[in-house]
């Protein structure tokens, strides 16, 4: 197998090497780059992010050019994300947009909805979030129980999502609800475009283990949404979500390696900071062989990504192994964040006093309470594994999954 | 896949249909020299020994992924024999040494498998530290020298013809080549768990040599452990695919309580989470072949994890393999322990784990 650069992906790397040179100042949340505190100033540091990645034009790099993309190859897109991989930046609220509403507008929208929504996600000026899960519709997201009753030129639609990040910031909501109740659950679903200032919309954010929310409910009360707002064809909606969700994953393959990467980096940083019993504790074996499991996955993570890619172009299936990612990481994730906690002990967990500087050790509990939601989030690794199972292995189905 | 790899992996499915069924290779195995003469010289014998030995030099200049596509085939079926040594040890000293006199009277005969050579490092279980090798050159008059000590657990020894040696020497650390006929040299054959392997001891009792017999520093050795374990992640990628594949078809068949097992979760998990592993240390295997041709500045780290991921995988696709399949998979009829021998052979065949994860923390964690 060839993995060579090919001239063109050459050029675009060193296009954006030139770039971060000129762009980047070094990590978000250093004296270099101070990161704010507090929701608003995140979020307004997180836009102003995408808004100068926009500037270079590399918001949306698999996008076409006429929406503000570059045409970028798959294989062109996971070198941004291996280049950036270097740096902590702050996380853009248009990830959702980018990732997830963009593609499937591009896919089933109409000219209209495409002139009109696509331009604000790349230049951040329009923030999406993703209304699919719900209380009883979890890793079972058919069966979602949000309506929307049609009622002349709109629909009316009442219910409850949950787990939605960035809701508190969106404008717009990529929205699944039934529009069908008597048929089966897979049918009558459809796809709708919300505008989150709409009368009735209420978000609530959830607060998680670690003290933070990064994620909301959002409640639906008779909210009045045009019919000019259906995306794709009326109780089409689970084709859209599983395009959806298509689309994730190669821009997930390529998240997690980055993100896995540079975790990493900061591992190995403590690892080399610290001492135990006046030794670097580089120089404890366990420690040793711990760091160097860590970095086979990170190593592993951005090979899978190249084979997936290589000779690819964006409309192609990424194959069985892109179904991969996401489980492999979850768990190497978890365990990379316990070892960082348990090399720490209890400088990990000190709130106040001397020792728990801010940003400082202290940071690292928190950072591994976040890790526990890696298997839990954009599907849980038990469906992924079922996924490959039945899907890739042919295992067939489990029992209790009938319909 | 180019034309050359779909050919070469092609016959080499072609010569394992004809000459190593699991009943052949356990009868091979049975005897002392492991290997049936005709199906051995068969395999040493098809040219593919100079896959990655350059044009200049007599070969077809394919690189390590060409020679790789056969060593897989080779691995699925646990064929026996001395070809990865002959090809990824014996070859590459002779291509690699600035020994251009012993080069031509070897490297021909090599390359079409009349004659071969195996490749003696290790004193002890692990890698060899090039500062602190047991076996010693001590120097004799007229620049000759006398070689003394044992090397272990030396692939293929027995039926060798030449035997490339890493001593410590006043110069340095040195690999000289002997016949195994010279005198004061000893062969001894170690007989292994792993019945498709063959390792060996060799004694060196005075064993005369002079600057002719040099082929390199330790540099020609670190040569050698980059296309050894491209070449043992090959065999070991070949090996994990066909126990998935079996095990795989297996659940399918399989029926428990009225239906095949692998409709049951609990079988279905660990067989996707194999999964993800499997093709995570194909993926290391694929790119340690290329950055080795490509003389990549990361080939090292890279053989290292290839090796290390792939050994690993090996053995992890047995035992799950062994668990998924219940009883059937415990008994000495079923094929599954030839490969699970094979996988933890893989891995302490030139060194252990900790050797190549060590490698990993330098030269990848700068540690």
């Amino acid at each position: 197998m060839n993995f060579s650069l090919a001239p063109t992906e050459l050029a675009f790397r060193d296009e954006l090497r030139a770039w971060i040179q000129k762009h980047i100042p070094g990590d978000f949340g250093t004296p270099r780059w101070p990161a704010p505190e507090g929701h608003g100033a995140k979020l307004a540091a997180g836009v102003a992010w995408a808004k100068k990645l926009n500037e270079g034009r590399w918001a949306a790099v698999h996008w076409p050019a006429a929406y503000g993309g570059r045409d970028a190859s798959p294989m062109e897109q996971f070198i941004l994300y291996d280049e950036m991989a270097g740096y902590r930046t702050p996380i853009p609220p248009t990830v959702i947009g980018l990732g997830m509403a963009g593609p499937v507008l591009m896919h089933y929208g109409t000219d209209a909805q495409r002139e009109r929504y696509l331009r604000k996600i790349v230049s951040a000026d329009e923030i999406w979030c993703q209304g699919f899960s719900e209380p009883n519709a979890g890793s079972d997201v058919a069966n979602l129980s949000t309506s929307a009753v049609a009622s002349g030129d709109h629909y009316l639609v009442n219910g409850q999502k949950i787990w939605t990040s960035f809701g508190s910031d969106a404008d717009w909501c990529l929205l699944l609800a039934r529009t069908d109740p008597t048929v089966p659950k897979h049918k009558g679903i459809s796809c709708l475009l919300v505008d989150m200032r709409t009368p009735g919309v209420e978000v609530r954010p959830i607060r998680q283990i670690t003290g933070e929310s990064e994620f909301t409910e959002v409640f639906f009360t008779n909210v009045v949404v045009p019919r000019a707002n259906l995306l794709g064809r009326e109780h089409d909606g689970w084709r859209v979500a599983i395009t959806t969700l298509m689309h994730e994953r190669a821009n997930i393959a390529a998240l997690v390696y980055a993100g896995f990467k540079r975790e990493l980096r900061e591992v190995v940083g403590l690892a080399k900071r610290l001492t135990r019993h006046g030794r670097p504790l580089t120089e404890d074996p366990v420690v040793r062989r711990k760091l160097v499991d860590y970095y086979a996955v990170a190593e592993t993570l951005r090979i899978n990504n190249i084979r997936m890619r290589v000779g690819k172009s964006a409309a192609d299936d990424p194959g069985p192994i892109g179904s991969i990612f996401k489980l492999v990481w979850a768990t190497a994730n978890q365990s990379m964040h316990r070892l960082a906690v348990d090399v720490l002990g209890p400088a990990a967990e000190l709130l106040a006093g001397p020792g728990a500087e801010s940003g400082g050790h202290g940071d690292w509990l928190k950072r591994y309470l976040r890790t526990l939601a890696n298997s839990i989030e954009g599907g849980t690794s038990e469906i992924l594994r079922g996924i490959v199972a039945e899907r890739i292995l042919g295992l067939g189905r489990t029992l209790g999954k009938a319909s | 896949m180019s034309d050359e790899i779909r050919m070469l992996r092609d016959s080499a499915a072609t010569l394992v249909a004809n000459h190593f069924s699991s009943d052949s290779v356990r009868r091979m195995t049975a005897t002392d020299a492991g290997i049936d003469p005709a199906a051995g010289r068969a395999v040493l014998e098809q040219g593919w020994l100079g896959i990655a030995v350059p044009e200049a030099l007599g070969g077809a200049g394919l690189g390590h992924g060409a020679l790789g596509a056969v060593l897989e085939v080779l691995g699925r079926s646990f064929v026996p024999g001395p070809f990865w040594s002959a090809a990824t040890l014996g070859v590459p000293a002779l291509v690699h040494t600035a020994n251009a006199a012993r080069r031509e009277q070897w490297l021909p005969d090599l390359v079409a498998g009349t004659r071969r050579v195996t490749v003696a490092l290790q004193d002890g279980s692990g890698l060899p530290a090039p500062g602190a090798l047991a076996a010693v050159a001590e120097p004799l008059s007229g620049g000759r020298r006398a070689l003394r000590g044992i090397k272990r657990f030396v692939p293929d020894l027995i039926g060798a013809d030449g035997i490339a040696v890493a001593v410590a020497d006043p110069d340095g650390p040195t690999v000289f080549l002997i016949e195994a006929d010279r005198p004061g040299v000893r062969l001894d054959p170690n007989p292994l768990t792993d019945g498709t392997s063959r390792l060996g001891t060799l004694s060196l009792d005075d064993v005369e040599v002079t600057a002719a017999d040099r082929l390199g520093d330790w540099s020609l050795v670190e040569r050698l452990l980059l296309s050894a374990n491209v070449g043992l992640a090959a065999l070991a990628t070949g090996g994990f695919d066909a126990v998935f594949e079996q095990v795989v078809g297996y659940a399918k068949e399989r029926q428990q309580f009225g239906v095949p097992i692998g409709t049951f979760q609990a079988v279905q998990h660990p067989l996707a989470d194999l999964f993800g592993e499997l093709e995570s240390a194909r993926s290391a295997y694929l790119y340690a072949a290329w950055a080795v041709d490509h003389e990549a500045d990361d080939r090292r780290r890279a053989v290292a994890l290839a090796r290390l991921a792939t050994t690993r995988a090996y053995q992890r696709a047995t035992t799950v393999s062994l668990q998924a399949h219940g009883g059937i998979a415990f008994t000495w009829e079923y094929d599954l322990h030839l490969h699970l021998k094979r996988a933890l052979h893989f891995g302490w065949t030139l060194g252990q784990e900790d050797d190549y994860a060590e490698i990993i923390a330098r030269d990848g964690l700068d540690l």
